[in-house]
């Protein structure tokens, strides 16, 4: 009973509750993004064994996101988490262009895994206070974001320790997720 | 012959910057080839978020099918199980922080940004040996740990590694009996005579022995008639003083429980204490409480009615629920999300100790027990019937696919899985498939479930016993012990089940495999009264069901058709009969006659005493039960059981028995001894001065028909109550393991 009543709340003040996946390659910012998000503090993070999940809420909308950590080896576990997401943040190291070809191959991977073909792409172009960081154009270039044709994209600079550009990145997410 | 290795494999994983978790080191040789799913175990996830965390996880159980793809059981083709004591640590270095290297301006070189971007060193170290008291390990490891933080080098390993394979272990070899009854007791005068031969098989002690055998020769001999068993105790304590000093494993303050030794690591000695009375299958440390604790509060929960899982219909307690659970097998998960991987593990291991009656009823529990597992066992896990696993990872609650039951081990909620595998609930056309055709008036007797009769009174009373005990602290081995006698209660259950609707069984003692025991009040639980047992059969056949068909039942079929071929006493249900004489059932005089010449006659041995004795728990009155037939109206059976009595006395284990008896017992024994003993004196002058007289008339106090025996022969010498032990020390047992008849 209890769950039908809060559920008929929700939908009264518009309430929305959102599954967030954000991987990206290691060392991208993954975990510096979440911290900034829940408690707005720029963290000292060190590399993340497994994964960190925090819930934020911003403008009425609960984002509960799961931040897995981005080492080669532990890749491949990133698929137990497609299931029940809405909404993928790929984080790029934006100065890192050595591997970013090592980051469209991995998120192409993901993305046409068939548990997340319903869901929102966010790409963060991190790292924009370092000199030489590529441009969100560059990296929807390198990323080859415009072979996907189905799926809403889209692509925004960030810096995880300022926080510029990452409620943007939010703000667009909750406006275009479907609504169950 | 090498000497039996405590430890086999010293294993080392570090969580690289750019790989991921690794396993860096394996020493002395490869454990596993599948490094990976080893390494992700070694560094639980969130470890970077705290400094040190213990974990517990097994290698080499995986029967149903290979570790995601591992080689582990053909890597270690004798496939005994492994328990893995592991250690992670995350050392901050504050001298180096990730984000130097990105400002450093060397976006291209790779090699600079992986030196300079570990802000953080996690690393595990892990024990993997064969005992299951694998916690003694923690403090070594915590200082092999530190070492190879500061070296980091393999040699760490191998310093550890042959450091704790030269700790030196004789414990005293204790038979299963003999474990039984040093878990009940607190008492410290308990199988010291065991540790002294296994002291004296070390060749420390002969020193000591020679010593000891000073006072003994003094306290040889007999103050006439006069048996005073008070005083034994005192006596005995001050040789036990004499004789611990020097011995390994033995202290002054010697606590039976546990043999003690060290291990000498880095120029450091670390006292080790190896747990003596644990259950076979008991493994690490645990808190049973705290298992119950969690979960007993939590509200009802909205969960489908499983026939396995709900053995009191819509009211079963939530802590017989995960029994039930654990009993039919189902795959359980205990999650702690955000918690430290070793409280997980904790529960995990105390799920198993609550399912298997403590580790020593039912078998096959750790080999299906994950205490930690995490996203890179998944694979694996899912490819298992049954299963325990703690993990720490809520997403974990989402996946309903993976699990049967899960429990939260924060909100204490038990949740069933909507995608539990529905089974049918037992009923008459499903016991066809027995072969039996008998109409089955086991359902349709009894009372249906929803009258007035409160459900599962038997289960209802468990819990409360356990609650009152935790309540009153009466600590963690005696809710232990509480679960064990429930978990053999359900197997005595289950094994009248069978003979009920099976007409025999494979897992107990019955009429078939114990003929005799028709003499000494028959075999298998004892109910209140055929309704009951209608009753209770009834609401326990689902989960019956259930349990016979996992792979523990199986091992106690097994386990069970050994133990009938092997056991010391062969012609009575020891278990039924101490239930009836401790709940003061009014049995026939006849028939307490019977059974106490039965005590007489068949348990003489060595093993036939401490099988007996292991019934009778020192903690719950220990000889109480029997000491009830000195008060008994019939001459014969209070002979029979002073001369038991005095069996018993002259048998280590039995002495530290007769010597716990109340006061009035005490007292009364004592003066039927003695009665016993003069009247012996008599009859033994009586047949002197009748020698030539063929046809020498039966002493008039004799019990029962001695038709077909001859007289009993009494011991030749008085019983020795000051000093059985001392003057008998070289082989107490002997002189009663000679067959009192023929």
């Amino acid at each position: 009973m209890g769950i039908p009543l809060s559920k008929a709340l929700s939908k009264l003040f518009g309430n929305k509750e959102m599954r967030i996946l954000m991987l990206g390659l290691d060392a991208a910012g993954k975990t510096t993004i979440l911290y900034k998000l829940k408690l707005n503090q720029s963290v000292t993070t060190i590399p993340t064994v497994g994964f960190n999940v925090e819930t934020v809420v911003y403008k009425n909308v609960k984002f509960n996101v799961w931040d897995v950590g981005g080492q080669d080896k532990i890749r491949p576990l990133w698929r137990h988490y497609y299931t029940g997401t809405q909404g993928l943040i790929f984080v790029i190291d934006s100065q890192d262009r050595d591997r970013i070809d090592e980051a469209r191959q991995e998120l192409h991977r993901i993305i046409s895994d068939r548990e997340m073909k319903d869901c929102l792409l966010l790409v963060f172009a991190n790292k924009q206070d370092l000199p030489g960081a590529m441009t969100p154009a560059e990296v929807t270039e390198r990323l080859q974001l415009h072979t996907m044709r189905e799926r809403p994209w889209y692509v925004h600079p960030s810096c995880a320790t300022t926080g510029e550009g990452l409620f943007e990145g939010l703000n667009w997410m909750s406006q275009n997720v479907k609504t169950k | 012959m090498a000497p039996p290795q405590h430890v086999t494999t010293i294993l080392l994983a570090e969580f690289d910057i750019d790989q991921g978790s690794v396993l860096a080191h394996q020493y002395p040789s490869r454990i596993t080839s599948d490094n990976h799913v080893l390494a992700e175990l070694m560094l639980p996830d969130g470890a970077h978020l705290r400094t040190e965390d213990w974990t517990i996880f097994f290698l080499n159980q995986a029967k149903p099918a290979p570790w995601n793809g591992n080689k582990a059981l053909t890597d270690n083709p004798d496939g005994a199980l492994l328990y893995v004591l592991n250690l992670v640590r995350t050392n901050h270095d504050a001298s180096v922080r990730r984000q130097v290297a990105f400002s450093a301006h060397t976006p291209k070189n790779f090699e600079a940004r992986k030196k300079k971007s570990i802000g953080a060193a996690v690393k595990a170290m892990a024990i993997c040996t064969t005992h299951q008291y694998l916690h003694v390990y923690k403090p070594v490891l915590l200082l092999a740990l530190e070492n190879y933080f500061k070296n980091p080098s393999v040699d760490v390993l191998k310093a550890l590694y042959e450091s704790v394979n030269s700790m030196e272990l004789n414990p005293p070899q204790l038979s299963h009996y003999e474990r039984t009854i040093l878990r009940t007791a607190d008492g410290k005068d308990l199988f010291h005579e065991k540790f002294l031969a296994a002291a004296g098989s070390s060749g420390a002690a002969d020193e000591a022995l020679q010593s000891s055998a000073l006072p003994s020769t003094s306290s040889t001999k007999m103050d006439g008639l006069g048996i005073v068993v008070s005083q034994s105790a005192f006596h005995r304590k001050e040789s036990i003083a004499t004789l611990a000093t020097g011995i390994p494993g033995m202290t002054k303050n010697r606590d039976c429980q546990f043999y003690e030794t060290k291990v000498t690591y880095d120029g450091i000695k670390l006292p080790i204490r190896v747990p003596l009375s644990i259950n076979q299958e008991e493994v690490g440390e645990f808190s049973l409480i705290k298992l119950i604790m969690t979960f007993s509060f939590s509200p009802a929960f909205q969960n489908p009615i499983h026939p396995h899982l709900d053995s009191s219909g819509s009211t079963t307690h939530p802590v017989l629920l995960l029994m039930n659970a654990l009993l039919t097998g189902k795959r359980i998960v205990f999650l702690g999300n955000g918690h430290p991987a070793g409280d997980v593990a904790n529960y995990v291991l105390a799920a198993c100790a609550l399912g298997s009656g403590s580790g020593g009823v039912l078998h096959g529990f750790p080999e299906r027990a994950y205490p930690y597992t995490n996203l890179a066992g998944i694979d694996h896990l899912l490819t298992c019937e049954s299963y325990i696993a703690g993990v720490t990872n809520q997403l974990f609650e989402d996946r309903t696919a993976w699990w049967d039951v899960l429990c939260n081990i924060d909100t204490g909620k038990i949740t069933i899985s909507k995608d539990i595998a529905p089974v049918a609930p037992v009923s008459l056309a499903s016991f066809g498939k027995y072969d039996d055709t008998r109409p089955l008036n086991l359902f349709s007797n009894a009372t249906p479930i929803s009258s007035s009769f409160k459900p599962d009174s038997i289960d209802n009373e468990f819990i409360a016993d356990i609650m009152s005990a935790i309540n009153n602290h009466l600590g963690e081995m005696a809710v232990r012990a509480k679960c064990q006698e429930y978990v053999t209660r359900f197997i005595q259950l289950a094994s009248h089940y069978e003979a009920h609707t099976l007409g025999h069984t494979t897992i107990g003692i019955c009429k078939q495999n114990t003929p005799e025991s028709a003499k000494y009040l028959g075999t298998g639980l004892v109910f209140q009264d055929e309704t009951s047992k209608m009753k209770e059969l009834a609401m326990n056949a689902n989960r019956i069901e259930g349990w016979r068909g996992t792979t523990s039942y199986k091992y106690l079929q097994r386990e069970t058709q050994i133990w009938l071929n092997t056991r010391s006493i062969r012609t009575m249900d020891l278990r039924r009969i101490m239930t009836l004489l401790r709940n003061n059932k009014t049995i026939p005089a006849q028939d307490v006659a019977r059974l106490y010449r039965g005590f007489l006659t068949t348990i003489v041995s060595d093993e036939q005493i401490n099988e007996f004795l292991s019934h009778l728990p020192l903690n719950q009155g220990g000889l109480f039960p029997i000491a009830y037939g000195l008060f008994h109206p019939l001459a014969a059976v209070r002979d029979d059981t002073t001369e038991f009595l005095n069996r018993l006395a002259q048998h280590p284990t039995g002495r530290v028995f007769v010597n716990t008896l109340n006061k009035f017992e005490r007292t009364t024994y004592e003066r039927l001894a003695n009665a016993l003993l003069i009247r012996d004196h008599h009859q033994r002058q009586y047949q002197h001065e009748h020698q030539s007289s063929l046809d020498a008339p039966q002493p008039p106090s004799q019990p029962l028909s001695q038709s077909q025996q001859q007289p009993q022969p009494r011991y030749p010498n008085p019983p020795n109550f000051l000093t059985p032990f001392e003057s008998g020390q070289s082989t107490p047992v002997h002189e009663i393991a000679q067959p009192q008849f023929a």
